[in-house]
């Protein structure tokens, strides 16, 4: 059967169960049951037990409940509001007020958290409530928070760059140096479009009380704890205590230190905390059975890989080739999550990219980039997921808050595009 | 006929490519009559699930690391015993004298053997220069199985367990100082940048098997499964030649990004041959007669 | 009806519990696993172990999350329709989920009557009969199927009760 008309089929049925109200991951599992059953003669429901099986209880994932946990805590016990009126004081002036704290939160926690799901649901679990608290606009809130998820994955520690190093036998180690750089300067350019709308839209949200400098101190003195469990989880991993897997659970036990330190924890908020990380997690896992699945369903009908080699045919020039694989991934995006989309393609992709000569470290951090782009577009987009989890909007309209992101993300590949030196220039001064 | 096989390495990686050439020579020779697509880099079943995905025909076939099959019975480890054979003959003269038994053992699972290549063998990589056991004892070691684990505690080192995702990432902070591994895990992931020294103690050479379900096995013609075979063959010998070329390219390629690599000295030799004796003994008491046989029948080659 | 609907309930209640209890365990394998590093021993099937405890843990809580409403769903469609069509699409969506939920709940049984047939093994330091941590995980996700045939029979037979229609803003999706 021609690739053109397996595609239309997928498309057709994921879009109308989603469409017709079928939950997400139902609608991934039996998308990728008519598939399998369409295009391969595997038996359908022994295949779907192995891979969620295997997925499911796979140790790499096992910082995602605990990350989503950590959130939680931190959430119940009023670290986030200290944190928040802490920041609040030195924002006043700033266009675009505590948004921004959306973006530095993200890119901190980004540091910690391999994946942007956690990076989403820890985030804006502290976030939300603060920001409604003070009138922020829900599409600024939501739009904002989408986007500075997606650092999860490309500030260092993440799990889809270690895939794809290991994919292309790239160095893990200078990858993540080469995509320090990009992922604070992505940072700054969603806090760039923040500061844009707040000129225009300042008048919106209600500060907090103008304070004096005494005021501004002891404020200050209240992020304390909350910067010392983040330098404590960082080092953990950096100081050759806890691989980056592991930085999950210490972040759980720091958080359970400050909480008890604070006062705040009680048998009610641990319960809540572990009730809530539940929902939180299992609503993630179903999803993730889904793609898992639909995954190998398309691996098993070569549809990603063929379409690779029909970009291959084309022999693009190197500019051309970029702009081709960035709508590729794009689309790719709405139906699979970046490792797959990395796994399925590269054996493709990478021989193409290697003879346009591309540097693999670029490209690393451009993939990175382009498959955290679909995590914010609709109908596939886990951050997209995890939000409407967490507030309760739907898909629809959180897609379209995260437009802006996504257009700043479009703008940050030209970027990257014409200054390869943002991913290049650390991994060679390091050396 | 058309059969999907699982790989766990990426495309890269040269079983990956032996397997692609294998399945290229299948095609041609058969004239379309079976045509095998690979699918590298765990992209249909990962590593821990392709021996089951095969095993119950959710694919037709697939490669596996034998010796991660430990578990199921310890046939399956009989090429990872340290320090038995530590040479490519001596690997392959371990293989054909274990290979009916292996054999055996599979068809137990409804699953067929075509063809087995070896990694290079495992060397010691390590931090700190090792002239004496002393020098190692107190390293945190990576080991990722109960023998690995052993290895460390016979030689005073302290076994950590570190995922294959996160070994460099594990060397550069210090998680890990020291493992046993393949000069190929090493160059793949880099470990020069964080390593120093590599010893090229040949301690075992792990395979990785190719195997097929006897079901979808049985459902070819003869002229098809002679054709498999031949391929099979043809793919088997060129992947013990290629990863014999490798070896000492992998070692070349430590030097020139500036490890030390040298032969272990004779004080560590001994340390890792004792450590070798004792891990052969507890496998024999494993493995039970038929284990014992077919070391036997590999000592009297 | 009502009192079996209400026990069902408590009983995706204590998987839950059962799912936080894991969650915790999880947590206190991982913690091992860096002092296990620290001291120096070695903690061998400790991260298996904990795969395992994860996967049991989102299992057992798939019928709580659904029966809670946590497991999200595209509603552009459903917010537009009212009365008998509206109730037609939420019969339609809950036959679905229920039908992939049985079929998903058959086959984590049939892995869980496979691996123990074979004996399979886990290929980690653990070591482990696959089929025992298996089954848990299987019996999860009947609890789930059940839970997704409970909602579509109370769709089909008492409408009312959960006629999204009624009081659609709260509900357990608030922050
Ligand atoms: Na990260
Ligand atoms: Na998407």
């Amino acid at each position: 059967m021609n690739e053109a008309l397996s595609i239309s089929i997928f498309l057709f049925a994921l879009f109308f169960l989603l469409g017709t109200s079928v939950w997400v991951g139902a609608s991934l599992l039996l998308t990728a049951m008519l598939g399998m059953y369409l295009f391969t003669s595997a038996p359908i429901g022994d295949a779907l037990a192995l891979t969620v099986w295997g997925s499911q209880s796979s140790w790499t994932l096992t910082a995602l409940p605990l990350f989503i946990w950590m959130g939680e805590i931190l959430y119940r016990t009023n670290l986030s509001e200290t944190l928040f009126r802490g920041i609040a004081p030195f924002m006043r002036r700033m266009p675009g007020g505590l948004l921004h704290v959306n973006v530095g939160a993200s890119a901190i926690f980004a540091a910690i958290s391999g994946s942007s799901a956690a990076t989403v649901a820890t985030v804006g679990k502290m976030a939300i409530p603060e920001l409604r608290k003070r009138g922020y606009p829900e599409r600024q809130i939501v739009g904002s928070l989408a986007g500075a998820g997606t650092l999860g994955l490309l500030i260092p520690p993440s799990i889809s760059m270690i895939i794809y190093g290991v994919t292309v036998n790239e160095s893990i180690a200078k990858l993540f140096m080469a995509a320090m750089i990009p992922g604070v300067c992505l940072a700054l350019l969603f806090m760039g479009y923040i500061a844009l709308w707040g000129l225009r839209h300042g008048e919106k949200m209600q500060m907090d009380p103008s304070t004096n400098w005494s005021e501004k101190l002891s404020a200050f003195l209240g992020l304390l704890p909350v910067v010392a469990l983040i330098v404590a989880v960082i080092g953990s991993i950096y100081g050759g205590v806890a691989t980056a897997t592991e930085a999950a659970a210490l972040g759980v036990l720091g958080s359970f230190v400050l909480a008890f330190l604070q006062k705040t924890l009680t048998r009610d908020t641990f319960v809540e905390s572990v009730l809530g990380a539940v929902r939180t997690t299992t609503m993630v896992m179903f999803i993730l059975m889904g793609s898992g699945f639909l995954s190998l369903a398309m691996g098993f009908t070569g549809i990603p890989k063929a379409l690779a080699e029909v970009i291959s045919t084309w022999d693009p020039s190197p500019l051309a080739l970029i702009m081709t694989l960035t709508v590729f991934y794009i689309l790719l995006g709405c139906f699979l999550d970046g490792i797959s989309s990395i796994v399925l393609t590269m054996a493709v992709i990478e021989p193409m990219v290697r003879a346009a000569g591309f540097d693999m470290l670029w490209f690393g951090v451009y993939l990175m980039i382009v498959v955290e782009m679909a995590q914010i577009t609709p109908p596939i987009g886990f951050n997209l997921f995890v939000l409407q989890g967490m507030t309760g909007h739907d898909i629809g309209v959180i897609a379209r808050a995260a437009v802006p992101s996504f257009l700043v993300m479009c703008l940050f590949v030209v970027l990257l595009v014409i200054f390869p030196d943002l991913a290049l220039w650390l991994p060679s001064v390091l050396k | 006929e058309k059969w999907d096989m699982a790989l766990a390495y990426s495309a890269t990686n040269f079983h990956s490519e032996m397997a692609a050439e294998f399945a290229k020579e299948v095609a041609e020779k058969s004239d379309g009559a079976l045509e095998i697509t690979t699918h590298p880099s765990g992209s249909l079943f990962g590593g821990a699930e392709i021996f089951g995905a095969v095993r119950k025909g959710l694919v037709p076939i697939g490669e596996r690391l034998i010796s991660a099959l430990g578990n199921e019975s310890p046939i399956y480890e009989m090429d990872s015993i340290p320090f038995l054979a530590t040479s490519f003959d001596d690997a392959m003269k371990l293989y054909k004298a274990t290979k009916p038994t292996l054999e055996e053992t599979l068809a137990k699972s409804r699953v067929t053997l075509l063809y087995s290549c070896p990694w290079p063998p495992q060397g010691f990589y390590s931090i700190k220069e090792a002239k004496v056991p002393a020098d190692v004892e107190g390293l945190k070691f990576r080991a990722y199985n109960p023998t690995t684990s052993k290895i460390a505690e016979y030689l005073g080192m302290a076994p950590t367990k570190i995922e294959a995702a996160e070994l460099s990432q594990a060397f550069a902070t210090g998680v890990a100082e020291a493992m046993i591994s393949s000069g190929a895990t090493g160059y793949d992931r880099k470990l020069w940048e964080h390593v120093s020294y590599y010893y090229d103690v040949k301690a075992w050479l792990p395979r990785n098997m190719v195997i097929v379900n006897t079901r979808a096995w049985d459902r070819l013609d003869d002229g098809v499964k002679a054709v498999v075979k031949d391929a099979a063959a043809n793919a088997e010998a060129k992947c013990w030649a290629k990863s014999e070329e490798l070896d000492s390219w992998y070692v070349e390629q430590f030097k020139e990004k500036g490890m030390t690599v040298a032969p272990a000295s004779p004080e560590m030799k001994k340390a890792f041959e004792d450590a070798g004796a004792k891990l052969k003994a507890e496998w024999l008491e494993r493995a039970g007669e038929e284990g014992a046989a077919a070391l036997k029948a590999y000592e009297e080659m | 009806m009502t009192t079996i609907s209400r026990f069902m309930d408590r009983i995706y209640l204590l998987g839950a519990w059962l799912a936080g209890a894991l969650l915790v365990l999880l947590c206190l394998l991982v913690l091992y696993s860096i002092l296990a590093r620290l001291v120096g021993w070695f903690a061998g099937g400790a991260s298996d172990v904990a795969g395992y405890a994860m996967a049991t843990s989102s299992f057992m809580a798939l019928a709580y999350t659904f029966r809670s409403q946590g497991h999200i769903r595209v509603s552009i469609l459903s917010q537009r329709l009212e009365g008998a069509k509206r109730r037609a699409l939420e019969i339609w969506a809950h036959l679905v989920i229920s039908g992939v939920a049985s079929f998903l709940a058959f086959y984590m049984m049939r892995l869980v009557i496979d691996s123990y047939d074979y004996g399979e093994r886990s290929e980690g330091a653990d070591a482990i009969l696959l089929w025992i941590p298996q089954t848990p995980v299987a019996l999860g996700s009947i609890l789930f199927a059940l839970s997704t045939i409970h909602v579509l029979l109370i769709v089909l037979f008492d409408y009312k009760s959960i006629d999204p229609e009624q009081g659609e803003a709260g509900g357990p999706q608030e922050v």
